[in-house]
């Protein structure tokens, strides 16, 4: 299922790509795309997630990318 | 406040203390600088050594850190102080200049609708959009946003349907109207029926389209990004050779520092952000800017696609005319008057749904139960019998088809529509559709645009197609078209490869000639999916004259993109020479590295100022 947060703090492409492989490596994700124009991070589950767990997941993971980076959920 | 902030007004105090009080003790002038040091860089330490872990070793914050540390190691401490300072401070600034130019962008782009006033029994109950369902009724009060498409069941009002087709005009709305989500009540509260669901409600569609545009990159981009991936480790690499290669030729001892230190400007110099950061930003607010006018770009690529159009093709039908058939002329070719040829006519379109029947008089007053067997052959024509005589109404092709022999008028004001009495043809009814109105004035920007080349394509007779090319002043035609006849003349025009052609279409009937096309530009139908997932540009207000406009702000968008590219190349070319010969201090390195960015970002933003102003 498609999943939509919002990413605060990301101001550079290269930390938006880098963002993407270390999220690549949460096993419930397909793919994933971490955007710094629009702030949002498009991901696409390969089964259907509880939206709560999934997001202390991604949050977990990202805070330990970059303690600056804020996820939020929409 | 924020602690960013903080942290580097703190530190900036303490390393200027340092340098003016110049204290002797070594080892008190040190703790001075260190401490300015640390305030500032504690965090990119930490970041630095994360990607360390991670293997990652060309990351910016590492390479700053090197320089800096390296700048303490020479007992520079002044310098390595000043380096992480300012690369602090250019980071900070960049992030707010990239966040106004993200809020100058999405205040263009309109934004989600939050909520929605669901009416139950006599309650009113905020909701999610995303949970109402289709036949709910809302309330949509004065001032609010429309937030799912819905028909009006209570109520009179106007609406500002700016977001969704540029149009500053208000619509004016009536019970059974069909509005469309994103635009404004602006008049009294009117009460509503949703007609679909809000993912598949028109704001949805726009704004889905825009934040999928991301994902288009363009050529541009797909340049730079590879360009950024090989540019820092060559640089980096470099460094290496600029650190050790000259003290070795020269001898080590006395000239190592100061290759050392050529070496870390080097590396300060080695960031591409400049690059990677504003190209994807003017690529961006292009598109944000198209979609203020009601022009939805679907990918950088398009942009840039558009920005070369140097040929453009109109399907005629609904594009360059209103698709709206009206009553040109009606001719009698036997003793019953005008009057009743139309008369009869209209009663026999009463019953037709064909876009042809609303040139007729739907609310003609006529004794239904007079006519029976009423036959529609779709495409072709319709008979009834009025009053036991039967009548038959449509094209010559349909005439043969009921052995009813028939002439074949070349009328160039229309379709010709023969009515027949019996099996005898007693006059016709030429129905003509019309321009739209800008036309001219749309034609004449796209000249003003150095195209030069524009084409209409029509499945109509030549001569309707030749007088309105004529007028409006088209000089090449391709008419009697089948679809598969659009499509051949399509890739034959296309044949040419410096040709990059744009062609205009409704979206719905000419998929294929959409998607081949370098460009395919579907006018209005937001709400049709086809359009939407086919064409690479929809233009949502159904606006000629926003073809020009879209070509307008591609080319400047493609300008500016330009202008960050050269501009951030040179400056970074030139502090690498000037690094070499020893001239460029690091503190004024990583100034021109950052503020090359926060130039090329502000620089961005200048398309939207442009086009504000020129509103």
């Amino acid at each position: 299922m498609k999943v939509i947060f919002k990413i605060e703090g990301l101001d550079c492409p290269v930390c938006a790509s880098e963002l993407d492989n270390e999220l690549l490596k949460i096993k419930e994700i397909e793919t994933v795309k971490c955007d710094f124009l629009t702030q949002k991070v498009t991901i696409e589950t390969k089964n259907s997630v509880d939206l709560d767990d999934f997001f202390k997941i991604c949050l977990k993971r990202v805070k330990k990318f970059d303690s600056d980076i804020k996820l939020v959920k929409e | 406040m924020d602690k960013k902030l903080i942290r580097i007004i703190l530190s900036s105090l303490i390393f200027l203390v340092g340098v003016i009080l110049q204290i002797k003790i070594w080892w008190v002038n040190l703790i001075i600088f260190l401490a300015a040091y640390f305030i500032v860089s504690f965090k990119i330490i930490i970041k630095a050594f994360k990607n360390i872990m991670r293997c990652k070793f060309f990351d910016e914050n590492l390479l700053m850190l090197i320089a800096s540390i390296g700048a303490f190691c020479i007992n520079e401490y002044a310098e390595g102080v000043l380096v992480i300072l300012l690369y602090s401070i250019g980071e900070y600034l960049q992030s707010k200049a990239l966040k106004k130019s993200r809020n100058a962008i999405s205040m263009l782009m309109k934004m989600k609708p939050s909520y929605a006033n669901l009416k139950i029994g006599n309650e009113i109950k905020i909701t999610e959009p995303s949970k109402v369902e289709i036949g709910n009724v809302l309330i949509i009060k004065k001032g609010e946003k429309i937030p799912i498409d819905c028909i009006v069941t209570k109520g009179e009002s106007f609406l500002d349907i700016s977001s969704l087709t540029g149009e500053s005009m208000p619509k004016n709305v009536k019970i059974g109207d069909e509005i469309l989500s994103g635009s404004i009540n602006l008049g009294e509260m009117i009460e509503v029926k949703t007609i679909r669901k809000f993912e598949d409600s028109a704001i949805s569609k726009i704004l889905s389209l825009i934040e999928n545009s991301n994902q288009k990159k363009s050529n541009t981009e797909k340049f730079i990004t590879k360009f950024a991936k090989y540019y820092t480790p060559i640089v980096f690499m470099l460094a290496v050779v600029v650190a050790f290669i000259p003290p070795l030729i020269l001898g080590f001892s006395n000239t190592f520092s100061t290759w050392l230190y050529r070496a870390l400007v080097f590396l300060v110099v080695s960031c591409p952000c400049a690059l990677v950061i504003s190209i994807p930003l003017s690529f961006f607010g292009g598109i944000g800017t198209a979609s203020k006018y009601g022009i939805l770009i679907k990918g950088s690529e398009y942009i840039e696609k558009l920005a070369k159009v140097n040929k453009i093709i109109f399907d005629k039908t609904g594009t360059l005319t209103k698709g709206m058939f009206k009553i040109k002329k009606v001719v009698s070719l036997s003793d019953v008057t005008e009057e009743e040829i139309l008369r009869i006519s209209s009663i026999l379109e009463s019953f037709s749904d064909h876009p042809i029947s609303k040139a007729f008089d739907k609310t003609i007053i006529f004794d239904k139960s007079q006519v029976v067997n009423y036959k529609e052959n779709i495409g072709y024509g319709i008979s009834a019998e009025i009053r036991n005589v039967r009548y038959y109404l449509g094209s010559n092709k349909f005439m043969e088809k009921n052995k009813i022999k028939s002439y074949d008028i070349k009328e160039k004001l229309g379709t010709v529509l023969y009515l027949s009495k019996q099996k005898r043809i007693i006059g016709y009814i030429i129905i003509g559709d019309e321009l739209k109105d800008n036309i001219k004035i749309a034609l004449k920007n796209i000249y003003e645009q150095n195209i030069n080349e524009l084409v209409m394509i029509t499945g109509d007779n030549f001569e309707i197609a030749h007088s309105i090319a004529n007028e409006i002043g088209i000089s090449k035609i391709y008419a009697n078209q089948l679809p598969e006849d659009k499509l051949k003349n399509l890739e034959k025009e296309m044949k040419d490869k410096k040709s990059v052609v744009a062609y205009v279409g409704d979206g719905v009937n000419d998929v294929p000639v959409l998607v081949r096309s370098d460009i395919g530009i579907s006018m209005g139908n937001i709400g049709s999916d086809s359009a939407i997932e086919f064409s690479d540009v929809v233009i949502a207000n159904d606006d000629i004259l926003s073809i020009a406009t879209g070509i307008k702000i591609a080319r400047k968008t493609i300008k500016i993109a330009k202008q960050n590219i050269i501009f951030s190349l040179c400056v970074k070319i030139i502090a690498i020479i000037l690094s070499t010969m020893g001239i460029l201090n690091m503190w004024l390195a990583i100034f021109a590295d950052v503020g090359v960015t926060f130039l090329a970002i502000l620089n961005s933003l200048r398309l939207i100022k442009r086009m504000n102003n020129t509103q």
